[in-house]
């Protein structure tokens, strides 16, 4: 479904990503893995088709990103680590501008908003004007719009952050249910979340991929748990710093 | 497919212009201040046509009138339009929606489009209240329509004006695309368009001549107003309109860059 090849992105003199390859078929719940800087959300940012790569492809559904965005964009739902809301908007009615802009058919804009108010728990808050919800709240009506036009491909930037313990329940709950249907990538740093949610874990370290496993290799006890693995690599990575600097001096 | 996006986007922010006041203040404030204008230039057109204190009356066709009145609604423009302008793409790159668009089966230039449409729609509404002006006269002079106002004129200011406006409008997106606060792109937008008014000043100091003449925004917009539709003064203000535009849409998809 998402054919990443040898992605590199970089910002003037750094390499935010470094030869990446990724082939997530469909159905997947992806969980993307690493410390801050670590690569992440540029990923996710290039899959969606928002930002351009310095070399390397990515393909959704066999179009191309940078050839067919048109194609790619209609098929993909994006939550950004800033959920996009228009704040004088209300939530019905923002959700409606995002069907229309992804080219819903309108038959299926009444159908697929009553889903994301049961299923994103915003049934008493779609009259509402944006700017006037809570954090957790607004949270959610960006889960709402990322999945409002039931996009084969959604990419969660940690769709979790400012939840409430009950509403990260719920979400963790309506992730799962998307697999079926749909093929997810989201990051998080709440490491036993990839647990509850995913069945697939990557982890990427200053832009290169160093761990690529399913969910039951870490669950299982005869291999290290996800948390030694994670510390593992963050740990040799300030080895590595330290090496470099003492080289340095 | 392509008139489907640019609708869906212009309904939008026709409509974010109105979610808070300062839309709906800014026309009223404008319409009551023509209004304001018009019965003063009225009041001294009467006075210097009819006589009285101040010496004998007068011969001055009430088409002079419309043009001063006109002119001035101009200057108005100047400094009310960077108002329409201003937030276009700075609010979505500070509520970070941009990214919606941006990741949206919709090409950038369609964005930028119907952004600048819905603008112009603002000033069409202000440029219909104002035709409450011309009726007025129209109605009101002596001997009915043939002693009013010459209409085609009428049509030609209303065609400068709206070029006119339009360009402040192009100008004010592009500053709303390039940089990050409102009030940045509002100062910029301002200083352009003063730029522009004071090359015009100083190119009819000059007397008229050479390239400073062709930039003449103020006696391209003069051509209007005295019923003259002369295809330099189109070329003129369409040009800018086009370039601001194109520039607005590369900056735009240089975003993708930079982000």
């Amino acid at each position: 479904m998402i054919e990443i090849k040898n992605l590199t992105k970089n910002y003037g003199s750094f390499r935010a990503l470094d030869s990446l390859s990724l082939s997530i078929p469909k159905g997947q719940i992806l969980g993307l893995l690493g410390p801050n800087g670590a690569g992440k959300s540029t990923t996710m940012k290039i899959v969606s088709g928002f930002m351009s790569t310095s070399s390397g492809s990515v393909s959704i559904d066999s179009f191309d990103v940078f050839e067919s965005p048109l194609e790619v964009k209609k098929r993909v739902g994006y939550l950004p680590e800033i959920p996009p809301l228009y704040l004088d908007m209300r939530v019905e009615e923002f959700l409606r501008y995002v069907c229309e802009l992804k080219h819903l058919a309108k038959n299926e804009f009444s159908g697929r908003l009553s889903f994301v108010a049961e299923h994103c728990g915003l049934k008493d808050k779609m009259k509402q004007v944006i700017g006037s919800l809570s954090k957790g709240y607004r949270q959610r009506v960006g889960i709402a719009q990322a999945i409002v036009h039931n996009p084969e491909v959604i990419i969660f930037d940690e769709p979790t952050v400012g939840l409430d313990p009950i509403q990260i329940i719920e979400i963790r709950k309506l992730i799962k249910s998307l697999a079926l249907n749909h093929t997810v990538i989201l990051s998080t740093h709440i490491l036993p979340e990839v647990v509850m949610t995913c069945s697939r874990v990557v982890m990427i370290n200053q832009g290169k991929l160093v761990a690529d496993k399913s969910v039951d290799e870490f669950s299982s006890n005869n291999d290290r748990s996800l948390e030694e693995t994670y510390l593992q690599i963050v740990s040799q990575d300030l080895a590595g710093q330290k090496v470099q600097e003492k080289g340095a001096l | 497919m392509f008139l489907k996006n640019i609708f869906c986007v212009w309904k939008k922010e026709l409509k974010s212009y109105f979610y808070t006041p300062l839309a709906s203040v800014f026309i009223g404030v404008f319409i009551v201040a023509m209004g304001y204008m018009f019965y003063s230039f009225l009041r001294l057109y009467l006075m210097l046509t009819q006589g009285g204190p101040y010496g004998m009356p007068q011969e001055i066709g009430i088409d002079r009138l419309a043009e001063s009145f006109y002119a001035n609604m101009n200057v108005i423009f100047l400094f009310v339009l960077p108002f329409f302008s201003m937030g276009l793409f700075t609010e979505e790159l500070r509520k970070n929606t941009l990214v919606l668009l941006m990741t949206s089966p919709i090409r950038n230039w369609e964005i930028t489009l119907a952004k600048y449409l819905s603008a112009l729609s603002i000033l069409s509404i202000m440029l219909l209240l104002s035709l409450v002006f011309p009726a007025f006269l129209v109605l009101y002079s002596e001997g009915g329509a043939a002693g009013g106002p010459d209409l085609g004129i009428i049509f030609t200011s209303y065609l400068g004006l709206f070029l006119n406006g339009a360009m402040f409008l192009a100008i004010g997106l592009f500053w709303s695309a390039l940089l990050r606060s409102q009030l940045m792109a509002l100062i910029f937008t301002f200083a352009s368009n003063f730029g522009l008014w004071m090359m015009s000043s100083s190119a009819q100091g000059a007397g008229g001549q050479g390239a400073a003449d062709s930039a003449n925004m103020l006696q391209h917009f003069q051509n209007f107003l005295q019923g003259s539709l002369e295809l330099k003064s189109l070329v003129f203000f369409l040009s800018i309109i086009f370039f601001a535009l194109f520039l607005s849409n590369k900056v735009l998809e240089s975003r993708a860059w930079r982000s």
